[in-house]
């Protein structure tokens, strides 16, 4: 089974970020307590195509729709790229820290 | 990100689940994200589910023209031949119901039934309770604060709909994981700047009152009690054959964000055999607004509020 660690998959999902938006206007630094909504002017279309991407770079199905309900449900003010990487860590085939 | 280039444009889409084909049809301003934290999870277990961005929206796309409800059907149709989907079930919010109805009209092969949830028809523009609407004395103070007071939209909407559309999208955002944030976006400001879709969408396109009139598809209507809309679904009882209408109570327009289970619920018997649930109700309800049969839907808002 390959391993992935987190770091690899932080930069990964930077990545994934630049290219799904064409008019990308931010110029800070992305760090995990960076906000798709707030920071990153996310729309819900775009979390929504981010999981399109996110399981198409790793050819894997994700629970994504169930992610975004728990964040929801949480009443969270935003997701953060750290919510993000906690969530692909737990749910990323042969990443460290998945649950058995 | 699946995309098909249809029409010339290149159409942003999502298809998950097995089963027969339900397609879901959002409407103007919205995006296939409506559907996808609760809808399509729920509907995925018994159905194939595809569901898509309307051109100029989202991920789709954006063309000057084209956005009137038969043009709409005529992506909707391309989109369907794209993925081999003979014939599906549509489910259309708001706009999305419009151009349910109008591939019906045009295609009624391709299209098994249409739930259209609170959707304005464009012929029935007549019928709308604007005046009725709960939200000019619950958001009073609110709407004043962006201009926007009842005797000023019916003049300026009757004038220069484009105008309304940005006024109104100054007011932060009512629901999901935006809320309070503004719903004047780039990508928005771009649609309604940039295209014809706001006189579009009120045409009536070839969708009459007459042409509705001569759809046999079965149509389940599921309509907010607060809605402006309301009316039309019952109008409709009395001119569709195949026809069946819930009205749920206290809640308006956007019910189906605030209680995506209770929509399910009301849609998942039509959608199982659309012609024999309509047929059914038709046979323990009579005729016409007999149809017409309200559902309990109060969300925790202050919708009593209501005077």
């Amino acid at each position: 089974m390959k391993v992935v660690d987190r770091d690899k998959v932080r930069n990964e999902l930077l990545t994934i970020l630049t290219e799904l938006r064409e008019d990308w206007e931010y110029s800070n630094e992305i760090t995990e307590q960076t906000g798709i909504f707030s920071d990153l002017e996310f729309e819900s279309i775009d979390a929504v195509a981010l999981g399109s991407a996110v399981e198409e770079h790793f050819d894997q199905s994700l629970p994504f729709a169930e992610f975004l309900i728990k964040a929801g449900e949480r009443q969270v003010k935003d997701i953060t790229i750290g919510d993000l990487l906690d969530f692909l860590m737990a749910n990323l085939d042969g990443a460290k820290g998945r649950p058995k | 990100m699946a995309k098909a280039l249809l029409n010339g444009i290149n159409v942003h889409y999502q298809v998950k689940g097995e089963g027969p084909d339900v397609v879901l049809v959002h409407g103007i301003t919205s995006t296939l994200a409506l559907w996808y934290t609760r809808i399509m999870p729920a509907l995925i277990q018994d159905y194939r589910v595809t569901m898509y961005d309307l051109r100029g929206h989202g991920y789709t796309d954006l063309t000057p023209s084209g956005y009137t409800s038969g043009e709409m059907a005529v992506d909707l149709l391309a989109l369907m031949d794209h993925l081999e989907i003979e014939q599906a079930r549509l489910v259309g919010h708001s706009f999305g119901g419009s151009i349910g109805l109008h591939l019906a009209l045009l295609h009624p092969d391709r299209v098994a039934g249409v739930v259209l949830s609170d959707t304005g028809i464009a012929c029935l523009r007549r019928l709308r309770t604007i005046r009725d609407w709960p939200g000019w004395d619950l958001y009073r103070d609110q709407l004043a604060k962006y201009g926007i007071t009842y005797d000023w939209f019916v003049e300026a909407e009757s004038e220069d709909v484009a105008t309304v559309i940005r006024k109104s999208i100054e007011i932060p955002q009512q629901f999901g994981p935006r809320k309070g944030s503004t719903r004047a976006t780039p990508r928005f400001r771009r649609l309604i700047e940039e295209t014809s879709v706001s006189g579009d969408f009120r045409q009536v396109a070839g969708l009459t009152e007459e042409r509705l009139a001569e759809i046999t598809t079965p149509v389940a209507a599921v309509y907010g009690e607060t809605s402006p809309y309301k009316e039309m679904a019952v109008h409709l009882a009395g001119i569709r054959p195949n026809y069946s209408c819930e009205i749920l109570e206290d809640i308006g327009h956007f019910y189906l964000l605030l209680r995506p289970d209770m929509f399910l619920e009301r849609i998942s018997g039509f959608l199982r055999d659309p012609a024999a649930y309509v047929a059914d109700r038709r046979g323990s309800e009579g005729e016409n607004g007999e149809a017409v049969r309200r559902a309990t839907g109060a969300p925790p808002a202050p919708s009593k509020g209501r005077s």
